[in-house]
C-alpha cells in the first residue's frame, strides 16, 4: 500500500498528539480538580478528541494556580 | 525599557508555565508536519475510504502542500492563537497581579507592550519551527519544484499572525471576562479581514496577508504587490496597539 510508506513520517505526528494528551491528562490528574465541567468528561473529551481535547482542556478547563 | 524587557522575559516563562506557549508550539508544529504529509497522502486516503465508486484525484504538487499549510495556520492556527492568548491580560486583571506589577516600574503602556511582545515571541518560535518542517517535509515528498516567493508568503503570514495578537490585546483591555475577551478578539480579527471587501482599499487592505499567500508561491502575484498590505498590515498593529495602550491607561482595574 502506498500509504503506508510514508509511516516514518507520521510517527512524529502521533508522538506529537500523544504527548499533548498526556500532558493534558497528567496536569488534570495532578490539579484534582478543573475550572468547567468535571474531571472525568475531560478525560473522555481529551482522550477522545486528539488535538483539540487537550488545548480546548488548557483553555477552557483547566484550573488556574 | 529594562523594565519592559524584565516583564517580558517574566511574560514569556509564564506562557510555558501555564502551557498556553507549549499549546501553541505543539499545535503549530502539527500544522507544519501533517499539511504537506496529507496533501500527499490525500489520493490514497480517498481511494482507501471509497466506496467502490471510481474517484479521480489529481495527482499532488507542492502547491497542495502550501495551500493545506496556509489554510491551517490562517484558520485554525489563529482561533488558537485567539483563544489562547485572549485570557493574558483578563487572568492577570482578575487575579490582581497587574495591579501588583503596576505598582513596581512598570508603566500600564509598558505592561501592555510586554503582553504583546511575549505573545508575538511565542508566535515567531513556533511559526518558524513550523515553517521549516512543512517546508523540509514538502522539499522531501515533491522534489524537484521550486515554489516562487515562499519567504515572502511565509513572512506574510508571520505578520498576519502579529496583526491578530495586537487585535487581542485590544481585545483584552477593552473586556474584563474571559469570554467576552475572545469574542473581541474574533470580532476585530473578523473586522480586519472584511477590510478586503471594501472594492476602494481591497488590494492594499492588511487581510492579504493571510489571503495571497498562495498567489505568491504560484507566482501569480508578484512580491511588489504586497509593499501595501504589508504597510497598511504594520500601520494597523501600532494603531491597535496605541489604542489597547490608551484605553488602559484610562481604565480602572
Amino acid at each position: 500500500m502506498h500509504a503506508l510508506q510514508y509511516w516514518p513520517f507520521l510517527i512524529p505526528v502521533a508522538a506529537l498528539e500523544l504527548g499533548l494528551m498526556l500532558i493534558a491528562l497528567i496536569h488534570m490528574i495532578r490539579r484534582g480538580r478543573t475550572r468547567t465541567l468535571n474531571t472525568g468528561i475531560w478525560a473522555v473529551i481529551i482522550i477522545l478528541f486528539s488535538l483539540i481535547g487537550p488545548v480546548l482542556y488548557f483553555i477552557i478547563g483547566r484550573e488556574e494556580d | 525599557m529594562h523594565s519592559l524587557l524584565t516583564f517580558t522575559a517574566k511574560e514569556l516563562k509564564e506562557q510555558f508555565k501555564t502551557f498556553k506557549g507549549v499549546i501553541v508550539f505543539l499545535v503549530l508544529i502539527i500544522f507544519g508536519m501533517t499539511s504537506p504529509l496529507f496533501a500527499k497522502l490525500m489520493p490514497d486516503l480517498l481511494r482507501m475510504a471509497g466506496t467502490g465508486t471510481i474517484i479521480q484525484v489529481p495527482t499532488p504538487t507542492y502547491l497542495d502542500a502550501y495551500a493545506q499549510f496556509f489554510k491551517n495556520i490562517g484558520q485554525l492556527g489563529i482561533i488558537v492563537l485567539i483563544l489562547v492568548f485572549s485570557s493574558g491580560i483578563v487572568t492577570e486583571t482578575l487575579k490582581g497581579t497587574a495591579q501588583i506589577m503596576l505598582t513596581k516600574q512598570l508603566s500600564r503602556s509598558q505592561f501592555i507592550l510586554s503582553k504583546f511582545f511575549a505573545d508575538v515571541l511565542v508566535w515567531t518560535l513556533s511559526y518558524t519551527v513550523s515553517a521549516a518542517l512543512c517546508v523540509i517535509y514538502t522539499v522531501y515528498l515533491f522534489p524537484g519544484d521550486r515554489p516562487g516567493h515562499l519567504f515572502l508568503a511565509l513572512f506574510c503570514m508571520w505578520l498576519y499572525g502579529c496583526l491578530t495578537i495586537a487585535a487581542v490585546i485590544l481585545s483584552g483591555t477593552l473586556f474584563k471576562n474571559y469570554a467576552l475577551a475572545a469574542v473581541g478578539g474574533f470580532v476585530i480579527w473578523g473586522l480586519i479581514n472584511l477590510s478586503s471587501l471594501l472594492p476602494k482599499i481591497k488590494d492594499g487592505a492588511p487581510s492579504v496577508i493571510g489571503s495571497a499567500n498562495m498567489d505568491l508561491i504560484s507566482r501569480h502575484l508578484s512580491s511588489s504587490a504586497m509593499r501595501m498590505p504589508v504597510l497598511t498590515a504594520c500601520l494597523l498593529i501600532f494603531l491597535l496597539l496605541t489604542c489597547a495602550c490608551l484605553y488602559f491607561r484610562r481604565r480602572e482595574l
